[in-house]
């Protein structure tokens, strides 16, 4: 008698639990909400393995809660918005852009629908690469293009950067704005070659606007001179007049190819830098250490009382990437073997990167327990939710010159609270990468 | 050639005969030729004084009779000709050569055309998996030879435009330089845009041969899934063909192919052509994600006006080549000898990148082209049954692309105004940018034949290619700037065997390729002159084989079965790079698969009615494929790539004499990356065509004739960059493809001929490419003339 009441209702709370779980089920599948206005999505720049000689595919997934990915497995099958080409993506406001590198010219947004689902909202074409991006606050987005060859024989002068104002709700370029930065023909010597500037990172603070930049040998073949020195222009904003340069030589030209996190800025206003002085970062000849360095809030010089020389710092080493989380501390990848050779960081699998966090105000590098050494080519500024950075990382053999394969590696998502730098592993991503993770609302 | 008793008894005849030169003993030499000069195989001759005495003449026509010393009357006999006796006076002790020239008797010709085999009947029975398409009722149409091309089993031409655009060959899902393309057997890469099978209108060439996967060695290539091999008229008669045509966008074609022969042996010959066409057809969509053609203004921002349709404003392409050879033939040091020059150039407006959603209005690319040729042939070396067949070539290719202005345009045409006038088009730097490559060829063909079941080939291919690049536009460092050296030397060797009554026939062969690549690495920042300049060298040996048998299981049905495994060396490109943003990879090794086909052929006639089938399936497993791996702003080529092929292709053939006939055919292929199990996206799976047509014989006049021929086209959808990613709604395909020609020719004494055709009767939408869409209906009509001299030349 005992064990059939028993059974009566465990039946009851079996039936009440999966008609609550289906419901919950059917509310996340429909994306119904009784407030539409009040939509929530989480969105990922979702990068595929390769098929055959195809390259990888980026798509747009739209993703009803975070814990996709934090458990189980994403995957693009069936579900997410193709896209061409090889692509970058950013956010301002609820927008999220996509533009494509060389193959597909065309920048395309994203925002919720009236259904709370994200979909196209329109595009606009560019005939020369965006290369470096700023989410100067939710209503614009601003990006440069970075074609680095320059070939005309009656040029007087390098061209100037090409500036493009992209308006955040209407997915539109407002305005166009081409100023020279820092740039120079040379006079035929050794001494003093030509450049023009590689912009990696942008920040705009009290009308100002700095990029950190290398200065590129303008024959196209991606290397830069004067390495041995940290550059920055600084710039009236919105009216893009020259205002000053700055450099500094007790580290490296600043960023590397790819973030668009070469400066930031922090809570207090703060600007702090990176330079990679690796090779196998892309960085050909620099001498000098990797580290931070800073322009403190209100200044437009870099501060001479502070160098954080991460690659001489106990756990440190040359930094890949950096990117800042909040009080102070950023994540950064550091280089695990810088004799691998010119831009075999890059690679979109291998082993060849450990995850750190930056104490930028301590000067401390802590090695991040529970992510192993791993491979990650491209990121958008790092998604942080909860004080949590959700960053996406590849292991498995390095792509080598001949005869490897894809089929080895794995990719995960891992949760890191760069207060304890500790990473929890989260979903497994069924592609080469997420190389952005947004947040975005109705 | 060894005597084999000839059992036929032979019909009366008809003499006539040549004797050319005496040189050996006891020995009658010869050559059994048609009116048109062609060889005849397979003709009975026999000696009427000797009885079970005879010889069947070979491939090329060529036979030899042993015999004692004294006089003899040669009778040869050939179906569809009238037999002929020659008087042989083979007293003295030297070698009797004789050239038999056969009338054709044209009352029996029409009867027994069918069971007569024609070159191409000959070489798709070959224990290869070969597919031959002659053009004879395709010359008087306005066809380029890619579009026969594409009527072929387990073929995909996939265009990206009209007349002169780029294309991507595609045989079994092998494309671009996977598949190697011959003219008379003598490798086309590296010879640049203005050269290639779209430039070549069906006029000038006899038939085109495609050997899918496994390839004979006398085509000398590393060919990793097939080659194509362009046969032109060989015939040394006198003859003149001209033909132009005219039709839609602005299309011109003209064509010169002539022919002279004198009594002397001496031989000059053109070949000629000439294209051009505005290409400005009018197109509805640009971008994969929409249909329409959306406009845009001077920020790239929509404009909000979304046209239906749009022309084509900046495609037009012209192309045209001379090739001049004067050469003997018939001489006792050379059966021919020619030199010979080709100039050839092409100028192309270029209306749009891989994607058509940006168009352009001033980018375009131009390119020359200067050969020279050396062709050496001899059929019998030392007395011995040995054909000997040398070929030299130097080229020197220049092609040039041509990005000055900074222009943008919308697709109305207009011209926006632009911010950065120091930019090029392309995006990048302004450039004239210029590729300058020589190329050598060494061609050397052995064939021993002691009889008529056993030949014994080897074949040399040397094919040396140096580029170099530079650009007046630039004042700094050009792509290639230091030059790259690819030396490619492919040797074959193959033996062929005929037995249990030539029911069996098989090939065993093996290829060495030997490649040395040489690069100059710089590094610009090293002021070191010593250490400023790396040269590399690479240098590889593999060996291919293979094997095709074929047997004959009755007198209908014949199986065929081959597997070849082959290799594709690197080009300097991929081992080097560009010395710019593609970087270097001296290790990256060669790209290979192993080959295989299984098929049958099937001939059956009743009464007047012909059916042919011909069914393969085929597998192919590529290992090492070439992957574009990104590295930072720079990328290089890795060996990445596994792919499975398995597939199966059919052609059912049913004709009536010269009257009507109906062909189709079907290619289902299923190719997936074999690292990871899934299917390869962008790659037609399942496509086929078919084509008809009837002729009216002796219309309007005796001597006239007219045919109409209807064919399709179709390709079944598939998917841009996934089969299972991606929302099925936004999911990126290129949409199913069915296309219809119409044709109506006029032939007056084959001599006149005028031709009508209608390319893509229901004007559908079609693309071979995402958003990049192909020509609408189009009208063309062609005037050909075709000149013969027929009197035998001795």
């Amino acid at each position: 008698m005992k064990t059939q009441k028993w059974n009566f209702y465990s039946i009851i709370m079996i039936i009440a639990a999966m008609s609550a779980f289906s419901c919950s089920d059917d509310d996340n599948e429909t994306g119904s909400n009784p407030d539409p206005t009040a939509t929530t999505k989480y969105a990922v720049g979702f990068q595929t393995l390769p098929v055959a000689q195809a390259g990888p595919v980026d798509y747009m997934l739209q993703l009803n809660s975070l814990e996709s990915l934090t458990t189980g497995e994403l995957t693009v099958e069936g579900q997410g918005i193709p896209q061409t080409g090889w692509r970058f993506f950013h956010q301002a406001g609820n927008t999220i852009f996509t533009a494509g590198y060389v193959e597909d010219r065309t920048c395309i947004s994203y925002q919720l629908d009236e259904n709370g689902e994200l979909k196209k909202k329109t595009d606009f074409v560019y005939q020369t690469t965006l290369n470096n991006y700023l989410t100067v606050d939710d209503k614009t987005l601003l990006a440069v293009e970075l074609a680095f060859g320059v070939s005309d024989p009656d040029a007087t002068s390098i061209p100037d950067r090409s500036f493009y104002e992209i308006n955040a709700e209407t997915g539109q370029v407002d305005r166009i704005i081409s100023h020279p930065v820092d740039s120079s023909v040379g006079d035929g010597t050794a001494a003093n070659p030509p450049y023009l500037p590689w912009i990696t990172g942008m920040v705009v603070r009290d009308g100002k606007l700095f990029l950190s930049y290398h200065k590129y040998f303008p024959d196209g073949n991606g290397n830069a001179i004067a390495v041995d020195k940290a550059y920055i222009a600084v710039l009236k904003y919105p009216e893009f007049e020259l205002e000053k340069l700055i450099e500094d030589d007790r580290t490296s030209s600043i960023g590397t190819n790819g973030p668009s996190t070469g400066i930031e800025q922090t809570e207090n206003g703060d600007i702090y830098s990176y330079s990679s002085s690796s090779l196998t970062s892309g960085i050909s000849g620099a001498t000098k250490p990797s580290g931070v360095l800073r322009i403190k809030n209100g200044e437009t010089d870099f501060d001479t009382t502070y160098f954080f020389d991460v690659e001489n710092a106990a756990n440190g080493g040359k930094i890949y990437w950096m990117d800042y989380i909040d009080n102070g501390k950023a994540l950064a990848r550091v280089v695990l073997d810088d004799t691998l050779g010119q831009w075999v960081a890059f690679r979109e699998q291998g082993e060849q990167l450990k995850l750190v966090v930056l104490d930028l105000i301590n000067k401390t590098v802590t090695d991040v327990q529970g992510i192993p050494p791993h491979a990650n080519r491209y990121s958008s500024p790092t998604f942080v939710e909860d004080g949590k950075a959700y960053i996406s990382a590849r292991t498995g053999e390095l792509l080598n010159e001949s005869s490897t394969n894809t089929a080895d590696g794995e990719t995960y998502v891992y949760i890191v609270d760069p207060a304890t730098a500790t990473a929890t592993k989260g979903a497994k991503i069924n592609g080469y990468a997420l190389k952005g993770i947004f947040k975005v609302s109705k | 050639m060894s005597v084999v008793v000839l059992r036929k008894k032979c019909n009366v005849f008809f003499l006539f005969f040549a004797i050319l030169s005496c040189i050996a003993q006891n020995s009658i030499e010869g050559v059994v030729l048609d009116q048109n000069s062609n060889p005849i195989s397979e003709v009975s001759i026999t000696i009427i004084e000797l009885k079970n005495v005879g010889v069947m003449s070979d491939f090329d026509g060529k036979f030899e009779i042993s015999v004692p010393q004294g006089s003899y009357t040669l009778e040869t006999s050939f179906v569809g000709f009238r037999t002929k006796r020659v008087l042989i006076n083979a007293k003295t002790p030297e070698k009797v050569f004789v050239t038999i020239t056969l009338q054709e008797n044209i009352e029996e010709l029409t009867d027994v055309i069918i069971t007569g085999k024609t070159q191409a009947q000959n070489i798709r029975e070959k224990a290869f998996e070969v597919e031959v398409v002659e053009t004879k009722n395709l010359k008087n149409l306005s066809v380029d030879i890619n579009s026969v091309l594409n009527t072929i089993p387990g073929v995909v031409v996939r265009e990206s435009g009209g007349l002169g655009s780029r294309f991507n060959f595609s045989l079994h899902g092998f494309s671009e330089n996977q598949v190697r393309f011959f003219i008379d057997g003598i490798p086309q890469d590296n010879l640049g845009t203005s050269l290639t099978f779209n430039n070549f209108p069906a006029t000038l060439i006899e038939r085109a041969e495609v050997y899918k996967g496994v390839v004979p060695i006398y085509l000398g290539a590393d060919a990793l899934g097939g080659a194509i091999n362009i046969v032109t008229n060989q015939s040394k008669k006198t003859f003149l063909d001209v033909s132009y045509d005219s039709g839609s966008f602005n299309t011109h074609r003209a064509t010169l192919n002539g022919n002279y022969h004198n009594k002397n042996g001496f031989v000059a010959r053109v070949v000629s052509f000439f294209n051009y066409s505005d290409n400005d057809y009018t197109i509805n969509q640009v971008d994969p994600r929409e249909k329409g053609i959306v406009i845009r203004d001077e920020n790239g921002n929509r404009t909000g006006e979304i046209l239906d349709s749009a022309e084509r404003f900046h495609d037009a392409y012209q192309s045209q080549m001379v090739q001049a050879r004067i050469g003997l033939v018939d001489k006792t040091y050379a059966d021919e000898l020619f030199i010979g020059a080709t100039i050839a150039s092409n100028d192309n407006e270029i209306q749009h990148g891989i994607l058509a959603v940006n168009p352009f209005g001033d980018v375009r690319t131009k390119e020359n082209v200067t050969l020279g040729s050396l062709v050496y042939k001899k059929n019998r070396i030392l007395r011995m049954p040995i054909k000997l067949k040398i070929y030299g070539e130097l080229a020197k290719i220049q092609s040039k692309q041509i990005d000055t202005f900074s222009n943008n345009y919308n697709w109305s045409g207009e011209v926006l105004e632009r911010n950065d006038q120091t930019r090029g088009e392309l995006g990048g730097a302004k450039t004239l940018f210029t590729f300058d490559d020589q190329r050598h060829i060494i061609n050397t063909s052995i064939a021993y034949v002691p009889n008529n079941s056993n030949t014994l080939h080897f074949n040399y291919t040397k094919n040396h290619l140096k580029r170099q690049g530079s650009d007046p536009f630039s004042i700094f460092k050009s792509p290639f700037e230091d030059p790259h050296h690819i030396d490619k030397n492919i040797l074959g060797l193959s033996y062929e065997v005929e037995t249990f009554k030539e029911r069996w026939e098989t090939t065993v062969f093996s290829k060495l390729f030997l490649t040395t690549v040489k690069g100059i690495i710089e590094d610009e920042f090293d002021s070191n002159a010593a250490t400023r300049f790396t040269a590399y060298k690479n240098t590889s040996q593999e060996w291919g084989y293979g094997i095709a048998s074929s047997f004959d299981i009755n007198n209908e049905i014949k199986a065929k079965i081959s597997y070849e495994k082959t290799f594709r060396i690197p080009e300097g490109t991929e081992l080097f790079g560009d010395g710019l943003l593609l970087s270097s990879n001296p290790f990256l090794e060669p790209e290979q698969s192993a080959n295989v086909n299984v098929g049958f052929l099937w001939k059956s006639k009743a009464s007047n009615l012909q059916l042919d089938v011909d069914m393969n399936s085929f597998y192919r497993g590529t290992k090492n494929l070439f992957f574009l791996s990104p590295e930072g702003v720079k990328a290089r080529y890795i060996n990445l790539a596994e792919t499975r092929n398995v597939g199966f292709e059919g052609e059912i053939s049913i004709s009536h004499k010269e009257r009507f006939y109906v062909i189709a055919n079907a290619t289902y292929q299923y190719i997936t990356d074999a690292v990871r199990d899934i299917r390869v996206p962008n790659q037609p799976y399942f496509f086929g065509n078919f084509r008809t047509g009837y002729t009216f014989q002796n219309l309007f006049s005796f001597q006239g004739k007219l045919t109409i021929s209807w064919n399709s086209l179709f390709t079944e959808e598939f998917p841009f960059q996934s089969f299972n990613d991606g929302n099925t709604n936004d999911r990126l395909r290129i949409p199913q493809q069915f296309s219809h020609n119409l044709q109506l020719g006029y032939s007056l004494d084959d001599r006149y001929h005028i031709s009508l055709q209608v390319r893509n009767l229901t004007d559908a939408s079609v693309f071979d490419n995402i958003a990049v869409q192909k020509q609408g209906r189009a009208f063309f009509v062609k005037l050909r003339y075709f000149f013969s001299q027929n009197k035998s030349k001795i």
